[in-house]
C-alpha cells in the first residue's frame, strides 16, 4: 500500500472512530440541554469542531486489536475526548490564544468567566461516561476509573510544572527534563492511557501495560515534538494554530532549552530576558525563531524527535507482538506513522 | 575540543534518556495506583522485636498471594459468566452502549437523521447482509413505514469478527403526527429497537 492510500486509510477509521465517539458524546451532552441551554452549547463546542479524534479512536482500535468490541470501549473513548476538550479551553485561557481548529478560542467568543467554567463542566462530566453501565463490569470499571484518575493527576501536575517554569523564567532545564514534562501533561492522557485503558478492555485486564505504556510514551512524545516543531515551520492552515504561537506564550519546548544551553553568553541573555518579560513583540518572536534556526536548535530538535519516532516504530511489535493479526492492529501500526509523518 | 554530536549521536541519546524517563513514570504510576506491593519490612523496620516482625512479614505476604489468587480465579470465572450471559452475535447499537436507536425530531421537521452502528461479535466473518426497517408504530395506532428510512449503505459487506460498520439513516417526516414511535433495524437474524420521537 503507498503512503498515500495508507494515510486516506487512516483518515478514513479516524473519522468512523470520530463519528462513533461525536454521537455518543452529543447525545451525552444533549442531556445538558433542558437544564443549562447555554451551558451546552458551550461544552459542546470545541467538539463539534472536528478534532482528529486521536485518543478515542487508540481506545476503541486497542481495544478491538485486543479482542474487544467498539461498545465495550465507547465510554472511554467519549470520556478522553471530553477530557481533551476541557484541557484546550483552559489551555486556550492560559495562553491567551485566539485560534483553536481554525476558529476564534472559546474564551474570546464568549469571555473567559464562561469558558473557564465551560472547562470545568467538560472534566468534570468526563467522568461520567466511565460509570458502569453493565458492560464492563464492576472490577474492569474499577481499573478504569483508577487508570482515569492517575492519568488526570500525572496530567495536571505536567501542566502545572510547565506553568510554573514559565511564571519563573526556568530556562536551565535539560532534554530529559523536557521529555519528563512532557510525559506528565501530553503523552500520559494523549497516548499511554488511551492505549492502557483500551488493552485493558479488550483483553478484560490480561494485557502486557508496561510495553504498551512504552510505545505509547515514545508515541507521544515524538508526537509533541513533531508538534512544536511544526509551530515553528508549518503554516496556520495546515496546524490550524498560530504560526510562531508557542515562542509568543513562552511555551518550554525542546528547542528553546537547546538555544538556552548553547547561545552565546550575549545572546543566551537576551532569550532570557525575552521569555521573562510579560508579552513579546512579533519582532522578538521572529528573533527567537531566527536564533533557533542559527544555534541548530530545529535540527537538533528534528534528529532527537527521529530518534524517538524510530523507538516508537521498533516498540509497537513489544507492544503489539502478542496480538493477532487484524484490521485494528494494522490500524494502530499506520497510526504511528500517521502521527509522526503528519503536516498539520 | 568540544565536538558537535552527530545526528546519530542525538537520536541515540534521545532514546536512552526516552526510555530512563519512561521507567520513572512508569514506577511512579505503579506506586500512585497501589499496583505495587506494600513494603512492610519498612513499616516494621521500628519494631523491637525483629524477627517477630519478619515472621509476620511473610505470613502476611502468603496471606496476600492467596487472596490475590483467589480475587483472580474468582475475577475470570466472573468474566466468563458475563461473557456467556451477553452472548455471541451481530449486534447493532447507536454507538452510545445503549441497546435503542434513538432519532428525535421537532416541530415540523421534514427529516430526520441519526447514525447506527453494527458490531459484529458472532466470533466469525458476518454478511453481507441487507439492512430493513420494519413499520414504526406509536400508541395511538398511527404509523411511519418502514420504508420511508433511507439507509446508506442498503447493505453491510462482510464484517469481521469484532468489527464494526454504520449505517446512515434518514427517515421521512413529512405529515407525520406527533408521538413516539416504535420499531426495529433488521440486520440479518438480528436486530435492534428504534424509537422515533416527533415533538
Amino acid at each position: 500500500m503507498t503512503t498515500t492510500t495508507t494515510t486516506e486509510a487512516v483518515e478514513a477509521t479516524l473519522e468512523r472512530y470520530g463519528r462513533m465517539t461525536a454521537g455518543a458524546l452529543g447525545e451525552f451532552l444533549d442531556r445538558l440541554r433542558p437544564s443549562a441551554p447555554g451551558l451546552a452549547e458551550l461544552v459542546a463546542d470545541y467538539p463539534s469542531r472536528g478534532g482528529k479524534a486521536i485518543r478515542p479512536a487508540l481506545v476503541m482500535a486497542t481495544c478491538q486489536a485486543f479482542g474487544g468490541s467498539p461498545r465495550d470501549a465507547i465510554g472511554p473513548a467519549v470520556s478522553i475526548e471530553m477530557l481533551h476538550n476541557a484541557f484546550l479551553i483552559h489551555d486556550d485561557v492560559e495562553d491567551a490564544s485566539e485560534l483553536r481548529r481554525g476558529q476564534s478560542t472559546l474564551h474570546r467568543l464568549h469571555g473567559i468567566p464562561l469558558a473557564v467554567n465551560a472547562g470545568d463542566a467538560l472534566a468534570m462530566l468526563a467522568m461520567q461516561p466511565l460509570r458502569d453501565d453493565g458492560v464492563l463490569g464492576s472490577r474492569l470499571q474499577h481499573r478504569v476509573v483508577t487508570e482515569y484518575l492517575a492519568m488526570a493527576q500525572r496530567t495536571v501536575e505536567g501542566q502545572a510544572r510547565e506553568l510554573e517554569w514559565r511564571r519563573d523564567n526556568v530556562l536551565d532545564r535539560t532534554p530529559e527534563d523536557y521529555l519528563e514534562l512532557i510525559g506528565a501533561k501530553t503523552c500520559w492522557y494523549t497516548t499511554i492511557y488511551p492505549l492502557r485503558v483500551g488493552a485493558l478492555i479488550g483483553s478484560r485486564g490480561a494485557a502486557d501495560l508496561g510495553s504498551l505504556s512504552r510505545f505509547g510514551f515514545y508515541l507521544g512524545a515524538a508526537f509533541q515534538i513533531r508538534d512544536d516543531l511544526l509551530d515553528l515551520v508549518g503554516v496556520t492552515a495546515d496546524t490550524g494554530k498560530e504560526p510562531l504561537g508557542d515562542l509568543r506564550e513562552g511555551k518550554r519546548t525542546l528547542m528553546l532549552l537547546h538555544l538556552v544551553r548553547h547561545a552565546s553568553p550575549e545572546d543566551r541573555r537576551w532569550v532570557v530576558d525575552t521569555l521573562g518579560a510579560e508579552s513579546r513583540s512579533a519582532t522578538e518572536v521572529a528573533e527567537l525563531a531566527a536564533l533557533m534556526e542559527r544555534y541548530g536548535s530545529i535540527d537538533f530538535a528534528t534528529e532527537y524527535g527521529q530518534g524517538i519516532a524510530d523507538a516508537a516504530r521498533r516498540s509497537f511489535s513489544d507492544a503489539f507482538g502478542n496480538v493477532p493479526p487484524s484490521p485494528h492492529r494494522q490500524f494502530l501500526r499506520d497510526m504511528v506513522d500517521y502521527m509522526l509523518d503528519r503536516r498539520g | 575540543m568540544n565536538e558537535r554530536p552527530t545526528p546519530f549521536d542525538i537520536s541515540r541519546r534521545a532514546v536512552e534518556q526516552a526510555t530512563d524517563v519512561i521507567g520513572r513514570l512508569l514506577q511512579a504510576f505503579d506506586v500512585r495506583a497501589g499496583t505495587e506491593p506494600l513494603d512492610r519490612a519498612a513499616r516494621h523496620r521500628s519494631d523491637g522485636d525483629a524477627p517477630v516482625a519478619q515472621m509476620r512479614d511473610a505470613v502476611g505476604r502468603a496471606v496476600d498471594l492467596y487472596l490475590d489468587l483467589f480475587q483472580r480465579t474468582f475475577d475470570v470465572y466472573i468474566d466468563t459468566v458475563e461473557r456467556a450471559l451477553r452472548g455471541r452475535s451481530t449486534t447493532p447499537s447507536d454507538g452510545s452502549g445503549g441497546d435503542t436507536f434513538t432519532l428525535s425530531a421537532t416541530g415540523g421537521q421534514p427529516l430526520v437523521a441519526g447514525e447506527l452502528f453494527v458490531h459484529n461479535f458472532s466470533g466469525a466473518t458476518a454478511g453481507p447482509v441487507a439492512v430493513r426497517i420494519t413499520d414504526l408504530t406509536a400508541h395511538d395506532g398511527s404509523v411511519i413505514r418502514g420504508d420511508r428510512a433511507r439507509l446508506e449503505p442498503p447493505s453491510i459487506d462482510a464484517l469481521d469478527h469484532a468489527a464494526t460498520a454504520p449505517v446512515a439513516v434518514t427517515l421521512d417526516l413529512t405529515a407525520v403526527r406527533p408521538g413516539t414511535y416504535h420499531g426495529h433495524a433488521l440486520f440479518g437474524d438480528s436486530a435492534i429497537p428504534i424509537r422515533v420521537e416527533v415533538r
